[in-house]
């Protein structure tokens, strides 16, 4: 027998099971090998070991880990009905082969994200329709570049008393502009349906309706969306003056 | 007495006995699963304690896997032995606890050999005879610490659990060959460490 052969033995096996005739052949080889005499040795006295880590128990009070492990089955009671549940849930979804897992994943995954994609363009559409109602909903009294209002709508604001160069500035400017767009919102709102009414509101605001400011030119400015759009907006980019 | 899982689970219960407490079990039954934790409770805490070799750690360790055991009766299957099926849970809830406490490295190898002191001068037969408990517990676990924890496993499970390669091997969910393997590891590394420590030498094609 061959070094190698006592080495493999004595692994194998435990050296109380090893059969009479192994052990002498393996017991005379030792007699002429050290290293595996102090193998055999090593192995002897691992059995020893096993030996007595086998006898050694853990000092336990078993009636009270016994009381311990029941109460804490009582108190986990309800969730012992859940898991019940869920293992039945399981238990259906065991014929399913792993694979399906993955490909119910994938479409699931597709699922969502094309779902979010909609939500997404929906989003977007409601953003547009928004800031166009924004736009229509943009106070017509608010403050506005008066340059730009000047120059598109001149026919109809230069009925006004406005000038860049009255006496009485900027201010008043401001004052006259904003009391015209309270006047289109009025028109807006039907509230001036007609030359008459439109006549005693100016007099009203203290602006005279001998100007020749009509109806149809008020009319006409609105139909004009675009362009009041335009300003507007325009306004509220560059913030005001 | 050596505890064993035959001379506990053959003198008690049949396994028609044991299968009828499993089924009133799944009726909600405690008394019955009462009755299992009485049969295997012993067993349980002797395997984790021999993995672990930490008393405080075992009862914590025993609770959970009956707790476990309960909670999952439902999903045990007969394809294996109920008794494996409870070793298996209790191999998994001590590996979770080693885990767990792995930052103090107590469980793991590397551990240093403070409390390896051979001061008497021993012989392969006398190994371990003068030793009181609490040092035997000591030096075993420093034996058993040095391996990886699969060879602990193996190790723990065959020669101190006296469980076959089969099962073992269900238990730890691994191949027959591969418990051999780590169970051939595990005698030699521990082996090697008693010629070291009882300074026997051996050349280096032992090794």
């Amino acid at each position: 027998m061959r070094c190698g052969d006592v080495n493999i033995i004595l692994l194998e096996n435990d050296i109380d099971e090893i059969s009479p005739s192994i052990k002498t052949e393996v017991e005379k080889h030792i007699l002429t090998c050290e290293n595996c005499k102090t193998f055999y040795k090593a192995a002897s006295a691992y059995n020893s070991v096993t030996a007595k880590a086998k006898e050694l128990e853990p000092e336990l009070n078993d009636e009270l880990l016994y009381k311990n492990i029941m109460d804490s089955i009582s108190i986990d009671n309800n969730i012992t009905v859940r898991d019940k549940i869920l293992n039945i849930l399981s238990g259906l979804l065991i014929p399913v082969p792993k694979y399906a897992f993955g490909l119910l994943l994938v479409v699931i995954t597709t699922f969502y994200f094309v779902g979010e994609l909609n939500d997404l363009l929906k989003i977007s559409e409601l953003e547009k329709q928004y800031v166009n109602q924004q736009k229509q909903e943009v106070p017509l009294n608010s403050s506005i570049n008066k340059a730009d209002l000047f120059s598109n709508l001149n026919s109809v604001i230069g009925r006004l008393k406005i000038s860049n160069n009255n006496s009485y500035g900027a201010e008043y400017d401001e004052l006259v502009i904003t009391q015209f767009f309270e006047l289109t919102n009025l028109f807006v709102m039907n509230e001036i349906k007609t030359n008459n009414e439109l006549k005693e509101y100016l007099v009203n605001i203290g602006l005279n309706p001998e100007k020749g400011l009509t109806k149809e030119d008020i009319e006409k400015l609105l139909r004009n969306k675009d362009g009041l759009e335009r300003i507007l907006n325009k306004n509220s980019l560059t913030g005001g003056k | 007495m050596t505890l064993n899982k035959e001379n506990i689970v053959s003198s008690q219960k049949t396994d028609y006995e044991i299968d009828e407490l499993i089924n009133n079990c799944l009726s909600g039954d405690k008394n019955s699963f009462g009755v299992l934790v009485k049969h295997y409770q012993k067993y349980v805490s002797a395997i984790v304690f021999r993995i672990l070799w930490d008393e405080d750690e075992v009862k914590d360790v025993v609770q959970e896997t009956f707790i476990k055991v309960w909670k999952n009766i439902s999903r045990y299957k007969n394809e294996i032995k109920f008794s494996t099926w409870i070793y298996k849970i209790a191999v998994n809830c001590t590996i979770d606890r080693m885990r767990k406490i792995k930052t103090t490295r107590k469980y793991f190898a590397n551990t240093t050999d403070t409390n390896l002191d051979f001061t008497t001068s021993l012989t392969e037969n006398s190994f371990l005879e003068e030793f009181d408990k609490k040092e035997m517990i000591e030096t075993i676990k420093n034996l058993s610490y040095k391996l990886s924890q699969t060879q602990r496993l193996v190790f723990t499970l065959i020669d101190l659990g006296k469980m076959n390669i089969a099962e073992t091997a269900e238990i730890l969910n691994i191949t027959p060959n591969t418990v051999k393997a780590n169970l051939s590891y595990a005698r030699k590394n521990i082996r090697l460490k008693i010629i070291e420590i009882q300074n026997w030498g051996v050349k280096n094609e032992m090794r």
